[in-house]
C-alpha cells in the first residue's frame, strides 16, 4: 500500500518535472517575441489616444504604483499618457490600458491594449464612462457596481495615473 | 480497427460536436467567425493529438490512482505551450480567441479522448484518435461558424458578401443563433446517420469512462438500464 502510494507520488512529480521543463524552453523563445508585441501594441496605442502626436518617455516619480509601467509626455503640449497594467479577476493576463490626460488634468481618451476576461464585451464602450475625470473625480464615476473585480482595478489604475500625472506636471 | 476507421470516425459517426455533445461552450463562443473557428479548431486538434500521444505512451506508467491528475497535468502543459506560440506568432488569434484558448485545458474532447481512448490504445492509434477527433471538432466548428458568419454578418472569414451583407439575421451571431444552428446542425447529423450514431458501443452506458465508478456494468446490464430509462421517459 505504501509502495503504492510511493509510486503515485513519484510518477505525478515527474511528469510535473518533464511539463515543466518543456514550459520553461518553450517560454525562453517566445518571451522575447511576446514582450516586442507588447510593446508595439503600446506604441501603437499611444497615436491612437492622441493621434499624430509625437511622445518621449517622462523618467516616474519615485513611489509610482506599479500599476504605473511607463508615462509620455507628448512633445506639442498636448498632453500625458500613461501606460497602465493592472490585474482583472478571470483574465489569463493582465489588463493592459493606455490613458491621455489633456493639459487640464483630464482623462481624455483610454484604449485598451490587452484584456482577455470577456470577447470584446463593453471594450470600447466602458471606458468611455471615464472621460473627462480628474484626480477628484475619478472615484465619482458610477459606471461600476464594486461587484466585479475587474472594473474595480481599471478606475483604481486610472486613479494612480491621474496621481502620477499630478506629480509630472508639478516637477515640470 | 482499420487505422482509416479510427481517423474517419470523429468526422461523422462519433463527431466529438454533433455526436458526443461534448465541447459545447468553445463551440458557441468561437463560431461566431471562421477565422476564430478556425484558429480554436487547430489549437485544440494540436492539443489532442500531442496528449493523446503522450498519455498512450505513459499509459502503463501512469497508476489508476492518480491517471486523471497526470492528464490534467500533461494538458494543461501543451495547451500552455500553444498559448505562448499563438501568443508570440499570432498574436491578433490569440486575442480574438481569449480565455477560451486557455479553457482548451477543460475541453472535455480532450480530458474525454484520454480517458476513454488513449488510456487504453497505442501510440499510433492514439494519434489517429486525436487527428480524427479533432479535424471533427474543426470540421463542426467551421461548419457552424460558416451559418452564423455567412448569415449573421454578411461575410465569410471576414470577406464580405454583397447580397447577403444587407440581408443580415443579427441574432445568429449572438448566444441564442448558436444554441439554435447547434440544435440544427444536431439533427441534420442526426438525420444523415439514420440515428444510430449515438447508440455506438465506444461512448454508450458501457463504453462510458465512468463505468468502473458504476460497477462495472455489463452489456446486458446497460441494456436493461437503457430499457428501464426509456420506460421511465
Amino acid at each position: 500500500m505504501k509502495k503504492e502510494y510511493v509510486r503515485c507520488v513519484a510518477v505525478l512529480t515527474c511528469i510535473c518535472l518533464v511539463v515543466a521543463v518543456l514550459l520553461a524552453v518553450t517560454n525562453s523563445f517566445t518571451s522575447p517575441v511576446i514582450a516586442a508585441n507588447k510593446e508595439a501594441a503600446v506604441q501603437a496605442s499611444l497615436q491612437e489616444v492622441i493621434p499624430g502626436g509625437s511622445f518621449e518617455p517622462v523618467d516616474l516619480p519615485e513611489g509610482s504604483p506599479e500599476t504605473v509601467t511607463a508615462f509620455y509626455r507628448e512633445t506639442s503640449g498636448k498632453g500625458y499618457v500613461a501606460v497602465l497594467s493592472t490585474v482583472s479577476q478571470y483574465s489569463n493576463g493582465d489588463m493592459g490600458i493606455t490613458a491621455a490626460i489633456d493639459s487640464a488634468g483630464a482623462v481624455s481618451a483610454i484604449a485598451i491594449t490587452s484584456y482577455f476576461e470577456s470577447k470584446d464585451f463593453g471594450r470600447t464602450t466602458y471606458p468611455q464612462n471615464y472621460y473627462g475625470v480628474t484626480k477628484d473625480t475619478v472615484g465619482g464615476v458610477d459606471a461600476f457596481a464594486g461587484a466585479t473585480y475587474s472594473s474595480t482595478a481599471f478606475r483604481n489604475a486610472l486613479a494612480d495615473a491621474l496621481a502620477v500625472y499630478e506629480t509630472v506636471k508639478g516637477g515640470d | 480497427m482499420k487505422r482509416s476507421s479510427i481517423l474517419l470516425k470523429g468526422l461523422l459517426r462519433e463527431n466529438p460536436v454533433f455526436v458526443l455533445v461534448l465541447g459545447t461552450c468553445p463551440t458557441l463562443a468561437t463560431s461566431t467567425s471562421v477565422i476564430s473557428a478556425l484558429a480554436m479548431g487547430i489549437a485544440a486538434t494540436a492539443v489532442l493529438i500531442c496528449s493523446n500521444i503522450a498519455i498512450s505512451a505513459l499509459r502503463n506508467l501512469i497508476p489508476d490512482k492518480v491517471r486523471i491528475p497526470c492528464y490534467i497535468v500533461v494538458i494543461a502543459g501543451f495547451v500552455t505551450i500553444v498559448q505562448l506560440l499563438m501568443e508570440a506568432y499570432l498574436p491578433s488569434l490569440y486575442e480574438m480567441l481569449g480565455v477560451y484558448l486557455a479553457l482548451i485545458v477543460v475541453n472535455c474532447i480532450i480530458l474525454g479522448r484520454a480517458e476513454a481512448y488513449a488510456n487504453s490504445h497505442t501510440v499510433g492509434e492514439s494519434a489517429l484518435d486525436g487527428l480524427g477527433m479533432g479535424l471533427g471538432f474543426l470540421l463542426a466548428l467551421l461548419c457552424m461558424a460558416t451559418i452564423r458568419e455567412v448569415f449573421g454578418n454578411g461575410s465569410w472569414a471576414g470577406i464580405s458578401i454583397p447580397f447577403l451583407k444587407d440581408h443580415t439575421v443579427p441574432i445568429l451571431t449572438q448566444s441564442p443563433g448558436g444554441f439554435l444552428v447547434f440544435g440544427v446542425m444536431i439533427a441534420l447529423v442526426i438525420a444523415i446517420t439514420n440515428g444510430k450514431a449515438p447508440v455506438k458501443k465506444s461512448f454508450s452506458c458501457e463504453g462510458c469512462p465512468s463505468a468502473a465508478a458504476c460497477g462495472k456494468l455489463s452489456p446486458a446490464a446497460c441494456e436493461m438500464n437503457g430499457k428501464e430509462a426509456a420506460g421511465h421517459d
